[in-house]
């Protein structure tokens, strides 16, 4: 009865011990492919302009301005809270802050309150419902929907240069093909954040008071987008 | 490690024991391959107890020191594969053949978490038209080689487990170890 184990263990033994040093081999081959295959990740591109540039008028890149896929972003007034997950919005009816900051090539974009109507588009370029709909608000623009007085603005949030789609400024101009001004947020997202955003698509509009008037999170395409923007503005 | 490198590597991986599940099957189906799940069978404990600790070592790693924040669904994932990786551990130390059905569900439940994630990744509007702006189920950090996501990983280390668990066979009982009989049907 011993016979069969004694011929059985070194055959078991071999396979496991083939197996297991397969198993070790791909994981040392997959570990010198991915290193040497792979370089340092992409870097987030911050602009600047110098202090001896006038931020109220457009910049040039010969005034020592670097162009950037982020932007300090100031936000004058009081911060919105966030936007409730149902139910009435609070911030309907109260005043908006105002939003100072740059476009990608360093000339300035500011968001005046009470310059408005104003609608605001908070885009992320690795969101997949983002690049649905800014495609629909530039359909909705060709279509002629958009109210005359209304001004519209895109704003590019949350950039993050290891995710799909970056950099956000060649993607909202190539592939979005988004012609309204862009304002880039910061690396902290804090236009994003001062309007009340938590998730993309974010729209907020600004009635001619300087009031909120409407606001909302998500996809709703074209048409929802039109309903919104003429109930607002109604 | 970028990254990069780090995506590619777990990717790899990831891919390896997809690979060797369907081996497993392959061995499965093919009356010459029998034999060989009989030698795997002691081992297979072990050998899934590494693929879950190596699975649960790479989602720490993607989130500790990559700063990938888990979204909900991971937390499920995590939840179904960290366990596992506990009561395999405990099941091949004491050379339990009734760790299987401790592992099983939980690697089930792993696998339909893992599979539901991976496909509201690619057809996001299944689940919300919104992105979260912090840890968004629907957007995959990245996608390794086109389509492993960390959600895919996570499928295939289920995966593996359960073909580990199900597919290779143990002799009926110490006594008779020279012999391999299908110990599957008695847990």
């Amino acid at each position: 009865m011993a016979t069969p184990t004694t011929k059985a263990e070194p055959k078991k033994n071999r396979t496991v011990l083939f197996i297991v040093l397969g198993v070790a081999a791909a994981i040392i081959v997959s570990g010198i492919v991915a290193l040497l295959s792979s370089g340092d990740d992409p870097a987030l591109s911050v602009g600047t302009v110098p202090a001896s540039v006038d931020g109220s008028t457009p910049a040039a890149t010969g005034d020592g301005v670097v162009r950037g896929e982020v932007w300090p972003v100031t936000i004058d007034g009081t911060p919105l809270p966030g936007l409730p997950d149902s139910g009435a919005d609070p911030v309907i009816g109260t005043v908006a802050p105002g939003l100072s900051g740059f476009t990608f090539d360093g000339s300035p974009v500011v968001v005046d309150p009470s310059k408005g109507p104003v609608m605001l588009v908070f885009l992320a370029h690795w969101c997949p419902h983002c690049n649905r709909e800014a495609p629909e608000i530039m359909q909705w623009k060709a279509d002629g929907g958009v109210p005359a007085e209304l001004q519209v603005i895109g704003v590019t949030t949350a950039v993050d240069p290891t995710r799909d789609k970056y950099p956000p400024s060649s993607w909202i101009t190539d592939e979005m093909q988004w012609t309204y001004p862009v304002l880039a947020d910061s690396e902290a997202s804090q236009a994003f954040t001062g309007m009340g955003g938590s998730g993309f698509p974010y729209v907020v509009i600004v009635g001619a008071d300087g009031t909120v008037l409407d606001r909302w999170s998500g996809e709703i395409g074209r048409d929802g987008i039109q309903a919104r923007v003429d109930a607002a503005l109604a | 490690m970028s990254l990069l490198a780090a995506e590619r590597f777990f990717s790899m991986l990831a891919l390896v024991a997809l690979a060797g599940a369907f081996g497993l099957v392959v061995l499965r189906l093919v009356p010459a391959g029998r034999p060989v799940l009989d030698d795997l069978g002691p081992a297979a404990r072990w050998m899934a107890f590494a693929v879950a600790a190596t699975a649960t070592l790479g989602s720490l790693y993607f989130s500790g020191l990559q700063n990938l924040t888990p979204c909900r669904l991971c937390w499920y994932q995590r939840i179904a594969m960290y366990s596992s990786a506990v009561v395999l551990f405990v099941g091949a130390l004491r050379r339990d053949r009734d760790v299987r059905w401790y592992a099983l569900p939980l690697a089930g439940i792993g696998l339909v978490i893992s599979g539901y994630h991976y496909l509201i990744e690619w057809f996001p509007n299944l689940e919300t038209g919104t992105c979260d702006a912090f840890a968004p189920c629907s957007t995959p950090y990245f996608r390794g080689f086109g389509f492993v996501s960390l959600a895919f990983m996570a499928s295939c280390g289920f995966i593996a487990i359960i073909a580990l668990l199900t597919l290779t066979r143990e002799p009926n009982s110490p006594g008779r170890e020279g012999h391999h009989g299908n110990a599957n049907d008695q847990g």
